[in-house]
């Protein structure tokens, strides 16, 4: 599922067999790529003593260099929601990434301009900012001593802001990552806000090799460690095939 | 009883002023002691001292707020050309930036104070143009400085029902307000150190903008400063008054510098026992003028009987008999003032109890050092070098005046009952007006920069106090239904219009403003939508946390906030008393709706409500344990119940004044009935005692009642005098209620010794009685020793 991945490869952050932390994070950028991907999940968003709510979405995502990647999600459920659709659909010539949302229930498609990355994305406890493909360029990054996750050894890498534009922007002050050095997938990410103080933990589990060196995760964890909030995503089916540009029309999008 | 207590005091007197040494090393010792402890003492302003451990309004409260937000809230407003100016908005971006950074050291990391910042610099707008959806922040990243532009944000801000109502000022095109939130679960520690940093921050800030701090949280913080400085002007003033008292009284240097000396260890040692047993409050701070006031008329009583005694005993002996016979009624006297305090350890509140037992404690602790002291004092002074004959003298003028009014009060009882009683009428009619009110913003000092503040913010910025509704339902995702939002719509309207409130803010407002962005910003559209299928896909739009504020993420429990100008207690309980009626109608039980009034500003009416509840069972209970005794002692019911209507005038007296003079009951004020009756009633004690012993004695009413006020009225005069300059010492406070403390607490001693002369000698003059005291002729033996208690 494209969300999954974002969760984690649009922090910027994936492995290489470098050591160094920068190596690491340049040279694996292509190796979790896939060019297109559909998958479907249920999103579990869970308040502490609270109850759980559940959504159940679609997602199609298709990478390209040169056109930009682009990204469409589908509301299932719950029905309230149904049918409510985003597109999302970045701008390689550096202008604003566009983002397009239809609301079924008034007919209506409207431009968002989510001028603030540090908004929540649709409720869940990630942000705008993380649905964004990040480039490792505006970012230092530092390797700590390394770590197991799980029983697997990890490279940790702290990354922190450079780009005047990303740390203005950014809603994170700094993020650690840690990588499998199996495989060079991230298995957990612990976000801090601009006061450096912990803002959200991300981790995956049930790993999967999906096409040649890319592997992908079943279940995604994000944690706001301030409000206490959960967002748990797993993914229900997951396709890696070609998609066709129309997938990501606004024609497509308000289809029902 | 009597005579076990009377050999006692005997033995005691004896082994101190045979003891001189091991006194003074016994003094120094617990002085020293209670020197060490203070470091100790706490200084506790916040609510929680004065909620009840088991209040369900504070659990409830902090369930509410783990939901959805603190409402510690700090309310800066601020007042400049214009708000909306290049500079104004730089200028509050930077203020409000360095606020948001505002961190304190806790566990051995920085962590943040402020859970956030809402100035016209940082909140944010919902706009909607040419099929765009925007949630934007009100002013852009850039400042603008073209006019135009500026014009542009100020018709945004106020085209925008929440920030024009939250943040922008009616009245005044010049005011604005910026708030702090502070993190939940804030300490008393939290809120002090910002508004120190915030204070600290404001003083830096340009000289154009004129800044006001106002809200719970300053009020409590600003408490703990006043309270030091409350002391700081208590303890000299009364230091000063009873200088000057004392010199008066003995026209000796060496008698005030004992007095003083007394009055200084009770104080050491009285704040030594409120270290270990609780913290100093807006309560506790009148203990130490107390304690002053009540070592030092220990002191006047001592003094008056040494002079006596040197002269009827011989210089020799002098000491120990005064000691001797001061011991008992003086541990009477003390005895009952503490049961007067330690009526409030009954109290759920944990600073009333922590108040009474440390007072009542303290109270005897002070006897325990005045008879030290004096011990030490007669070891090397004699009477002449503590108390000059002149200054009897002077009293001696004063006795002939008493002497005077006595043979006026046996020839004309009736008269002078009927005076008192009309007194008495006086005072009960004004407590048609007695009203019960408490304030936590009100009650500072109307020159205090908090006061100005809050004032202001009241005036023309919608209020300082926050009204919290809480709404629950049994189901997911109900205030998702366009019918919800509606009725939440229209308690927002009744809190605005019938309960006066100012900015009434629930998640419909913010739903409102998506669907009027959502249409292209058209001004029809800023309505609650048709279908909760509507409601449910706008609210995927929102990013922003605030929304959260208002309804929880299950959409099943709504926050509706408010803004209040009014403080007071009394106000407030009516308003959350309509609150609570339109609740019952509009979200009944039977609906599933569990609909409370909460907050902050709640919990400090309910807190108000619970203390001042529990002084009625305090006042009650103070009034049996000290009458109690007092009977058992006197081995007489009749005498018991003399000393009844003298103390119930002051009482009486007090209410009437709160009544005439708008004086309303509140923290401090609701204790002084039972102080009163607790320090009252000492000299009844004395008075009772000696006419139970004269008429003994001579066997004749009027005799013992010409003797008694010839002797125990002047020095009733004295200590009224002296207790009251302590009390006079409250009117310095900061704090408006502690200053009314001290003013009723003042007029209360003085309406006890009208009591004490014109209401008891004519009322035992009339009724006849011998307060228990049986006729000479049928006396047996045995009982003629039991009947004095407390020798003259």
């Amino acid at each position: 599922m494209r969300l999954a991945c974002l969760t984690l490869a649009l922090l910027g952050l994936t492995a290489s067999a470098a050591e160094d932390a920068r190596a690491i994070v340049d040279a694996a950028d292509e190796r979790h790529r896939l060019p297109a991907e559909r998958t479907r999940s249920r999103m579990t968003l869970q308040e502490k003593d609270g109850p759980a709510r559940e959504r159940v979405m679609e997602s199609w995502s298709l990478t390209d260099k040169k056109t930009g990647d682009r990204l469409r999600i589908k509301f299932h459920s719950p029905a309230d929601v149904q049918g409510t659709g985003l597109l999302s659909l970045e701008n390689v010539s550096g202008g604003d990434d566009e983002q397009w949302l239809y609301l079924p229930a008034f007919k209506k498609t409207r431009r968002v301009a989510q001028s603030e990355l540090g908004d929540r994305f649709m409720g869940t406890d990630l942000f705008y900012e993380d649905m964004k493909r990040r480039h490792t360029d505006d970012y230092t990054h530092k390797l700590l001593p390394e770590e197991k996750v799980e029983g697997q050894d990890c490279w940790v890498i702290e990354s922190t802001p450079s780009a005047p534009k990303v740390v203005k922007e950014s809603p994170y002050g700094r993020s650690m990552t840690w990588v499998r050095k199996d495989n060079y997938f991230i298995v957990r990410v612990r976000l801090f806000d601009k006061k450096l103080e912990p803002l959200k933990q991300i981790d995956v589990t049930g790993l999967k090799k999906v096409s040649g060196t890319a592997w992908r995760a079943d279940q995604t964890t994000v944690v706001d460690v301030k409000r206490k909030h959960r967002t748990l995503i797993t993914v229900l089916e997951r396709e890696a095939k070609a998609l066709s540009p129309d997938v990501f029309t606004r024609r497509e999008l308000e289809s029902e | 009883m009597s005579t076990v207590l009377e050999r006692s005091a005997k033995r005691i007197a004896r082994w101190l002023v045979s003891r001189p040494i091991q006194a003074l090393w016994l003094l120094i010792g617990v002085s020293l002691a209670s020197a060490a402890a203070l470091p100790f003492l706490r200084i506790e302003a916040g609510q929680s001292a004065f909620l009840a451990d088991d209040d369900p309004a504070t659990r409830f409260s902090e369930e509410v707020e783990k939901a959805f937000v603190n409402d510690d809230v700090v309310i800066v407003a601020y007042e400049t050309d214009d708000p909306f100016s290049q500079r104004s908005l730089e200028e509050i971006r930077a203020f409000g930036k360095q606020v948001a950074a505002f961190s304190r050291p806790k566990d051995g990391s920085d962590v943040s104070v402020i859970d956030d910042v809402t100035s016209l610099a940082t909140v944010k707008d919902v706009r909607g143009a040419d099929m765009t959806f925007r949630s934007v922040p009100l002013v852009p990243d850039e400042v603008p400085s073209s006019p135009a532009e500026l014009e542009e944000i100020r018709a945004h801000a106020k085209a925008n029902r929440l920030i024009r109502e939250g943040l922008l000022s009616a009245s005044s095109p010049r005011l604005a307000a910026l708030l702090v939130r502070l993190t939940p679960g804030s300490t008393d520690v939290d809120r002090a150190f910002v508004v120190e940093r915030l204070r600290a921050l404001i003083a830096a800030q340009p000289s154009q903008t004129r800044f006001y701090v106002t809200g719970l949280p300053v009020a409590s913080v600003d408490a703990v400063h006043y309270m030091q400085l409350d002391l700081q002007r208590f303890i000299p003033i009364t230091y000063t008054l009873l200088m000057v008292l004392m010199l008066l009284f003995t026209r000796r240097l060496i008698g005030v510098l004992l007095a003083i000396i007394n009055a200084t260890v009770a104080i050491v040692v009285g704040m030594a026992i409120l270290a270990a047993l609780g913290s100093l409050t807006t309560l506790s701070t009148i203990m130490p003028p107390m304690l002053m006031v009540l070592s030092v008329a220990t002191v006047v009583h001592f003094l008056t009987e040494y002079a006596r005694n040197t002269h009827v005993v011989g210089p020799a002996r002098a000491a120990e008999v005064s000691l001797s016979e001061l011991m008992v009624p003086a541990f009477m006297c003390e005895l009952t003032t503490a049961v007067g305090f330690l009526s409030f350890a009954i109290s759920r509140i944990p600073a009333m109890r922590e108040f009474g037992l440390a007072a009542a404690l303290a109270v005897m602790a002070s006897l325990f050092t005045s008879f030290l002291v004096l011990a030490v004092a007669v070891r090397y002074f004699g009477a002449e070098r503590l108390i000059s004959s002149q200054g009897i003298a002077a009293s001696a003028r004063v006795e002939r005046v008493v002497g005077r009014y006595t043979d006026l009060a046996i020839a004309w009882p009736k008269a002078m009952l009927a005076f008192v009683g009309a007194l008495s009428l006086l005072a009960a009619t004004g407590l048609w007006w007695f009203r019960v009110d408490h304030s936590d913003l009100g009650q500072f000092d109307r020159g205090l920069p908090i006061r100005q503040a809050t004032d202001l913010v009241n005036a023309q910025l919608g209020g300082s106090n926050e009204l919290i509704v809480s709404i629950k339902t049994p189901n997911e995702g109900r205030f998702l239904e366009p019918a919800e939002l509606a009725k939440l719509e229209a308690l927002e309207h009744f809190l605005q219009t019938d309960v006066q409130a100012s900015n009434a803010t629930s998640v419909a407002d913010h739903v409102k403003l998506m669907h009027r962005g959502f249409n292209d910003d058209a001004p029809e559209a800023e309505r609650v939508p048709e279908t909760r299928e509507q409601v449910a896909q706008l609210v995927l739009l929102n990013g922003d946390d605030r929304v959260f504020h208002y309804v929880d993420r299950t959409w099943k429990w709504a926050r509706v906030g408010a803004r209040t100008a009014e403080s007071g207690s009394d106000r407030l309980m009516r308003r959350f008393g309509q609150i609570d009626a339109y609740l019952a109608q509009h979200f009944p039980r039977s609906a599933g709706y569990e609909a409370a009034v909460t907050g902050s500003t709640h919990k400090g009416v309910v807190m108000a409500n619970n203390i001042l509840d529990g002084q009625v069972s305090s006042f009650l209970l103070s009034f049996i344990l000290i009458f109690i005794p007092i009977t058992l002692v006197f081995g007489s019911a009749i005498a018991g119940l003399y000393t009844i209507p003298s103390n119930i005038f002051p009482i009486l007296a007090c209410l009437g004044l709160m009544g005439w003079f708008d004086i309303p009951l509140d923290i401090p004020t609701s204790m002084v009935a039972s102080i009163i009756l607790g320090i009252a009633v000492d000299d009844t004690i004395h008075f009772i005692q000696s006419l139970r012993a004269g008429i003994a004695e001579h066997d004749d009413v009027q005799r013992a009642l010409r003797h008694t006020m010839a002797t125990k009225g002047v020095g009733a005069l004295w200590i009224a005098l002296i207790i009251t300059s302590g009390f006079v010492a409250l009117l310095a406070s900061n704090f408006k209620p502690t200053h009314d403390f001290g003013l009723l607490t003042a007029f209360a001693m003085v309406a006890g010794i009208v009591a004490e002369i014109f209401l008891l000698p004519p009322l035992i003059i009339v009724t006849g009685t011998r307060l228990g005291v049986p006729l000479r002729a049928r006396l047996a033996p045995t009982e003629a020793e039991a009947t004095p208690v407390v020798a003259e």
